[in-house]
């Protein structure tokens, strides 16, 4: 056996594997996904189920205030999530990263923050990112402090009101 | 059709697909250049947080040099650059092994970079660059030429059954089947033009709700219809992903998947060999 036939093996071996894997992180095959998402630092382990089993039905909206010097509370402006829908969209697209980027935080912190203990979702990446992100955000008058808030509404045409998911402590800006 | 029993065809069609959706996947991350700094979303300092590696290793000190804003961009124009010139025709004349394997490296990169925000798009293109690297080491190895492109076609195949598999156990794809409307209902994904249209057809809700889920679970049959049979999934396959990217903005999806269709075709048109003996 050359070191050609060893390369096409491995390579082979390789694919196999990963194929294998693959399958098994879509189906939790004898409850193995943990194991091999746990190693999987560069996502090559992709995640097929799009919209399934319950898709995404409703627009989450983050909302922020300010408390100024005096401790006074600001009314809560929105941070759009979303972007106005247009047919060169199907080419380019460039705000679709940062709004699907915010929409994974905000998901998985409303998900963590029905499942996980306050000071456990607190030091969470995503709760961290969110009062990064909001802190950042341009503003007429410097505040003291910073809050924000996830909300849930039910589409263009709703047949619910919006309802809070959930509110940040005030963070210091 | 015999140009797709070709692998060099094969691998030339992925490769073009594959790298138009990078290109443009590429220039968008660099329009969004402010969103990688230290206040912003994709702040490194907040990322680095998840702390894999020990704080005093090499690996660490390394990823944090490349990671790190603005070096990060460096990676990003890298990329594009690198794309370039595989794309152009008559810049690089040597190996093309080199450049895959930078895009490769700079994919990995950014898909550690980015915990948030990535999609089974940038999960489909990395999968294909690997394989394309993998073949470009050696174009004359046809044994890893021949297991690159069925290991592409039963990734794409395993996608679209899994999406399928999945839905046939939610009750608004199913029983109650109004998921297509709800999802084009919403800002994030949908169009108000068209949920509105929607709004009181239920049987075409039913259609489109019931036949994404048949299809999608049906898909890997594609591999025994033969020709032209194969036609009727892969043509729904991309009216389907034109559809996603003209309602729902999911632009790099539709490169990402058809640079998988080549290799689906081969291997149908393989085991359709094996049929007729």
């Amino acid at each position: 056996m050359n070191l050609s036939d060893i390369f096409t093996y491995f390579i082979v071996g390789c694919l196999g594997f990963w194929l294998l894997a693959s399958t098994i992180c879509q189906f939790n095959i004898l409850r193995l996904e943990k194991i091999f998402r746990g190693m999987d630092y560069f996502s090559l382990l992709p995640r097929w189920s799009f919209f399934a089993p319950n898709p995404g039905v409703t627009d989450y909206h983050l909302l922020y205030r300010d408390k100024d010097l005096e401790d006074e509370c600001g009314n809560w402006k929105e941070f759009s999530m979303t972007s106005k829908r247009t047919l060169l969209g199907a080419v380019w697209n460039p705000k679709k990263r940062g709004k699907k980027a915010l929409s994974d935080a905000v998901q998985t912190l409303v998900r963590s923050s029905n499942e996980l203990e306050l000071s456990q979702y607190k030091t969470s990446i995503c709760y961290i990112a969110l009062v990064n992100f909001i802190s950042s955000l341009p503003r007429k008058a410097q505040g003291k402090a910073t809050q924000f808030m996830i909300m849930e509404s039910y589409g263009h045409f709703p047949d619910k009101d919006p309802k809070m998911l959930f509110r940040s402590e005030f963070h210091k800006i | 059709m015999d140009n797709f029993l070709n692998i060099e065809f094969i691998y030339a069609c992925m490769k073009y697909c594959v790298l138009i959706g990078i290109s443009i996947s590429t220039i968008e991350l660099l329009y969004n250049w402010k969103s990688f700094q230290d206040d912003r979303l994709y702040s490194w300092k907040v990322i680095a947080t998840r702390g894999y590696f020990s704080k005093n290793n090499i690996l660490h000190k390394l990823a944090h040099f490349v990671l790190k804003y603005p070096n990060f961009l460096g990676t990003i124009i890298l990329r594009l650059i690198v794309v370039l010139l595989l794309i152009v025709p008559g810049i690089w004349e040597f190996s093309q092994a080199p450049l895959f394997l930078a895009l490769v490296l700079t994919s990995l990169i950014i898909n550690y970079r980015s915990p948030f925000g990535q999609d089974g798009s940038d999960q489909m293109s990395t999968i294909v660059i690997i394989v394309l690297f993998l073949y470009h080491i050696n174009p004359q190895n046809m044994i890893v030429a021949e297991v690159g492109i069925w290991f592409i076609a039963l990734q794409s195949l395993l996608s679209y059954f899994t999406a399928g598999f999945f839905k046939s156990k939610g009750d608004k794809w199913t029983t109650n089947p109004t998921a297509v409307f709800l999802i084009f209902n919403t800002s994030t994904y949908g169009s108000k033009p068209i949920a509105g249209y929607l709004q009181n057809k239920q049987q075409a809700i039913t259609f489109l709700t019931w036949s994404t889920v048949a299809v999608e679970v049906l898909f890997p049959a594609v591999l025994f219809t033969g020709y032209p049979g194969m036609i009727i999934f892969l043509g729904w396959g991309l009216g389907f992903h034109l559809m996603n990217a003209l309602v729902m903005g999911l632009n790099s999806f539709l490169w990402a998947f058809l640079a998988t269709y080549g290799a689906i075709i081969y291997c149908c048109l393989q085991l359709s060999g094996y049929w007729i003996f």
